[in-house]
């Protein structure tokens, strides 16, 4: 079997939980070809993993380069884009309209009018040339009389990035028998525009649940609340969209599972998947530092939380002198503005010799053999991949209570703490008892590596994805454009009559 | 929300800081989720069945918008242009000190000119290209790769000019040093580091200036010529220095060299325009001429910048597509006279300091305000992301230069106000789309 894996912003362009996840992925299921498709910001990174062998080609596709020329001179040019244009009106109709299961219904048809489109021309040169400015400013005057009016300015921005976003259905996939999206979002929409040309079964994975990530990000980065409102209202729809035609959601764990079905994904096609590691690769540790260390592993992001900790760790030293916290991870290309403020928060606090960043490691076992105590202080996570890692190898951890953080640990948390996020006090409270504690560290540890045996192993998480493969072949039914007969596109994960594109050139339903 | 839920929720004020500015019950969710909320402790301290149910409860029914909700404040890049304007002003004050003490041919000054400025176009390309991508430490290591291939070429062109014989090493000096400075300058504003820059140029001009008015002295034949490379080595050296902290320098690649074609085709052709249009003005108007290009020139970084505030803020108070257009044209109309307007002051200055005869005023402050006028749109139109139209209008420029050349004043009076037309409504279009300024 031939699958395509699509990923944004991780695989293999940078090292994190995901990225290990697409690496366990490709080289653990060696009985297919793969097609990595690496969403990425320009294009040009460089890949950081090395691609094993079952990868036939990987795609390197640019999200956020340089506009692409405007179409100008095109044959069929009008009506192309009217259907364009009607297209965006009812996608951002169905993105500000009332929820339920017409809006759904249009916004499917207007993603599925896109990638009819594109066929003809690519989709980014035709958003470059006619954006869905004016579609949003119309839709925002129907659906939110009660509102403020939209200023042009907030629709450039909003639309902006949502044409954006679309633009990525140009990407070129190749003839697969499945596609895997890594999660919800950019490279679901990819996967749509594969699922609609060659009718192959989707199949989405969701390890920090895209749209909650999503909201939490708009929030921090400053956009006005109407800006907030209409983008993750359109990616709301866009994400319903997706759970609802795709043949399987894979979430990582209970906690996204719950995302899922409340946007509308079936029960019986949301199969939880939780991340698994390779035990031989994370045998226990038999020694800790000499100082007393925290040791935090993971990318340098603002998900990740680390003012927290950091402020958690100032208090850790006016209990521990001598405690010492060393972070281990890289600064992806976009987050060197987080990463100073990290560094100044350090000098603020007076923790310049006591903090140390270490960059990138050569795996996760040597930071964690650097540190008395694992540490993660994320606001959002799937099923982190440094929690389960550390537990392997005997360490006790002390983590937030974000998404499926619990769900690596027993019920009574005898294998690992949870704190609630943002909250220094209570992060730097369980520290400080486990560092002055050896002997309950020691028994967290090995209580750690027991429970992790038992339940986050590669082979039981691999076993699950194969199954699912397999069986979302053989119900896979095809939708592709061009290879529909009537105008109901009818297949097994997605049971909603859809009109074809061309209808949209008579007019909207 | 109903007044039973309401009640225990007002009693947090935790929870209602966190639903405060959410644009539905989703972002509600999410916060909790993010501030330590899991359905347990909805259950167990809200009484709620699991977060979804708290965050609906928080949220109400319908969106309202915060009233305080942040909004973003762009920088008007305004500070920053006048910083470049007074760059490239200091930078030709002391090129204008410096010929003033050497004897170099007219046509070397020109060779000097235009590959400098081509040159400091090459490396400014670049930079901002792979800036574009995210990649700001190799495009200021490209930049600077092409800035020693375009010091190379300084050096080769006097080297291998015919009847520069007795001036070759002046000639060599001047064209390197001159383009060292021009690509020195880009590659600092790429990398938004002018204020040491600044300072230097500065002081240098302060001297150069002192010197002047201080009349004959011992200092006279070499004080300004010894600041003027002294200035320009310590910006070159800055900007290295600069370089230094991304990196060694770079071999740009094709792509690079793709970014920077019609910056160097404008560049160019609009060197050449200036040097066509000199041959076109009476003797003592050749030197208002180069000023009022210059105060041109300089004018039109602040003036873009200023355009550019002037559209934010129009498509953040308009609500219709329309509308902004309308005030986009405006707007371009307003900036491209304006400019004008500044350089045929500035030459019209010029003119009665030199002390022109009246009838050669119109052959002298028009060419230079229609030039300016065209120079100017063609510059805007690179900076609102337009190459195309920039290098288009970069060849109206030497379209009217040309006509001005060989068919005389009637001609001009026709070529120019369609040159004119066009590049306005090029740039007109341009920026009528709010997408270009948002």
């Amino acid at each position: 079997m031939r699958i395509a894996l699509v990923t944004e912003g991780t695989y293999p362009v940078l090292t994190g939980g995901v990225s290990t996840w697409c690496d366990q992925l490709l080289r653990g299921l060696p009985e297919h070809e793969w097609v990595v498709v690496a969403l990425t910001a320009t294009g040009t990174e460089q890949s950081v993993w090395p691609i094993p062998e079952t990868v036939s080609r990987v795609v390197m596709h640019a999200m956020w380069g340089p506009q692409p020329a405007p179409v100008r001179w095109l044959r069929r040019g009008t009506e192309i884009r009217r259907t364009l244009r009607e297209a965006l009106d009812l996608l951002w109709d169905a993105a500000l309209a009332p929820d339920g299961d017409d809006a759904v219904e249009q916004a499917t048809l207007a993603l599925r009018t896109l990638v009819e489109t594109s066929t003809d021309v690519r989709l980014d040169a035709l958003l470059a040339s006619e954006g869905s400015a004016a579609a949003l400013l119309a839709a925002w005057r129907r659906h939110c009389p009660e509102l403020d009016p939209l200023t042009v300015a907030e629709a450039v921005t909003a639309a902006g990035i949502l044409d954006r976003m679309l633009a990525v259905m140009d990407a070129p996939v190749g003839p697969v028998d499945a596609v895997h999206a890594a999660g919800n979002g950019a490279p679901s929409l990819v996967a749509l525009a594969c699922h609609w040309r060659q009718g192959v079964p989707i199949l989405v994975s969701e390890h920090g649940v895209f749209l909650r990530e999503r909201y939490l990000a708009l929030a921090e980065a400053g956009y006005s609340w109407a800006e907030r409102r209409a983008l993750t209202a359109v990616t709301r729809r866009i994400c319903e969209v997706v759970y609802r035609t795709a043949r399987f959601v894979l979430p990582v764990s209970d906690f996204n599972r719950r995302w899922v079905l409340r946007l509308g994904a079936e029960d019986s096609r949301v199969v939880t998947i939780r991340n698994g590691v390779e035990p031989e690769q994370y045998e226990l540790l038999e020694h800790e530092p000499a100082e007393p260390t925290l040791s935090w592993v993971g990318r340098i992001d603002p998900l990740k939380d680390l003012h927290t900790l950091v402020r958690a760790f100032a208090t850790v030293r006016t209990e521990i002198p001598a405690a010492r916290l060393r972070l281990f991870g890289p600064v992806p290309e976009g987050n060197e503005a987080y990463r100073d403020s990290v560094v100044e928060l350090v000098e603020e606090l007076g923790l310049t010799g006591s903090v140390s960043f270490e960059g990138r490691t050569e795996g996760s076992r040597p930071a964690f053999a650097a540190g008395s105590v694992v540490v993660l202080s994320s606001i959002s996570e799937g099923l982190p991949f440094t929690v389960i890692e550390a537990m392997m190898c005997g360490r006790a951890t002390v983590s937030t209570d974000v998404g499926g953080v619990v769900e690596c640990l027993d019920a009574d948390q005898q294998a690992g703490v949870v704190v609630p996020s943002r909250n220094p006090e209570a992060f730097a409270r369980a520290c400080i008892e486990l560092l002055q504690n050896s002997g309950r560290r020691a028994a967290m540890g090995v209580a750690a590596r027991r429970h992790a045996l038992s339940m986050a192993t590669l082979s039981r998480a691999l076993g699950a994805y194969r199954t699912a493969y397999l069986d979302a072949c053989a119900g896979a039914v095809s939708g592709a454009v061009g290879q529909v007969p009537a105008p109901r596109v009818h297949n097994t994960a997605f049971d909603v009559a859809v009109a074809r594109p061309d209808e949209l050139v008579g007019g909207r339903r | 929300m109903t007044a039973a839920r309401s009640a225990d929720i007002a009693g947090h004020p935790l929870l209602a800081e966190l639903s405060a500015g959410a644009v539905d019950m989703f972002d509600v969710a999410a916060r909790l989720e993010a501030s330590g909320v899991s359905d347990r402790t909805a259950k167990g301290q809200h009484g709620r069945s699991d977060v979804f149910a708290l965050a609906a409860d928080l949220h109400g029914d319908r969106p309202t918008a915060a009233a305080d909700a942040p909004r973003r404040n762009q920088p008007s890049g305004l500070a920053e242009a006048f910083r470049r304007a007074l760059l490239l002003v200091g930078g030709v004050l002391l090129a204008a000190a410096l010929l003033d003490h050497l004897t170099v041919a007219p046509a070397l000054v020109w060779v000097a000119g235009v590959t400098a400025w081509v040159g400091g176009q090459a490396s400014a390309a670049i930079s901002w290209n792979r800036l574009g991508l995210g990649q700001r430490d190799l495009g200021l290591r490209r930049g600077c790769g092409a800035a020693l291939l375009m010091l190379a070429a300084a050096v080769a062109v006097p080297l291998a000019a015919p009847g520069l014989t007795e001036q070759r090493l002046v000639a060599v000096a001047v064209c390197a040093g001159w383009t060292a400075y021009a690509c020195a300058v880009s590659l600092l504003v790429c990398s938004g580091r002018t204020g040491a820059a600044l300072v230097t140029v500065g002081g240098g001009t302060l001297v150069v200036g002192m010197a002047e008015v201080l009349g004959d002295g011992w200092w006279a034949g070499t004080l300004p010529v010894v600041v003027v490379l002294t200035t320009t080595l310590a910006v070159v050296l800055l900007a290295v220095r600069r370089v230094l902290r991304a990196g060694l320098p770079a071999v740009p690649d094709r792509a690079d060299w793709a970014a920077a074609a019609p910056a160097v085709a404008q560049a160019a052709l609009l060197a050449l325009s200036l040097v066509l249009l000199l041959r076109t003005v009476p003797q003592e108007g050749t030197s208002p001429l180069v000023v009022a290009s210059v105060v041109g020139a300089a004018t039109a970084d602040p003036a873009i910048a200023l355009l550019r505030a002037r559209l934010r803020a129009a498509a953040a108070r308009v609500y219709a597509l329309a509308d902004a257009a309308r005030h986009a044209r405006r707007a371009a109309l307003i900036a491209a006279a304006g400019t004008a307007l500044v350089s045929a002051v500035a030459a019209v200055g010029v003119v009665v300091a030199v002390q022109a005869g009246f009838p050669s005023w119109p052959a002298i402050v028009g060419p230079a305000a229609a030039y300016t006028a065209l120079a100017t749109t063609s510059a805007a139109l690179t900076a609102f992301g337009a190459p195309a139209k920039a290098v288009v209008t970069a060849a109206l420029a030497g379209g009217y230069a040309i006509s001005a050349l060989f068919s005389g004043v009637v001609a001009v009076v026709a070529v120019f106000p369609v040159c004119l037309i066009v590049a306005v409504g090029l740039l007109m279009h341009r920026i009528s789309d709010p997408r270009v300024v948002a």
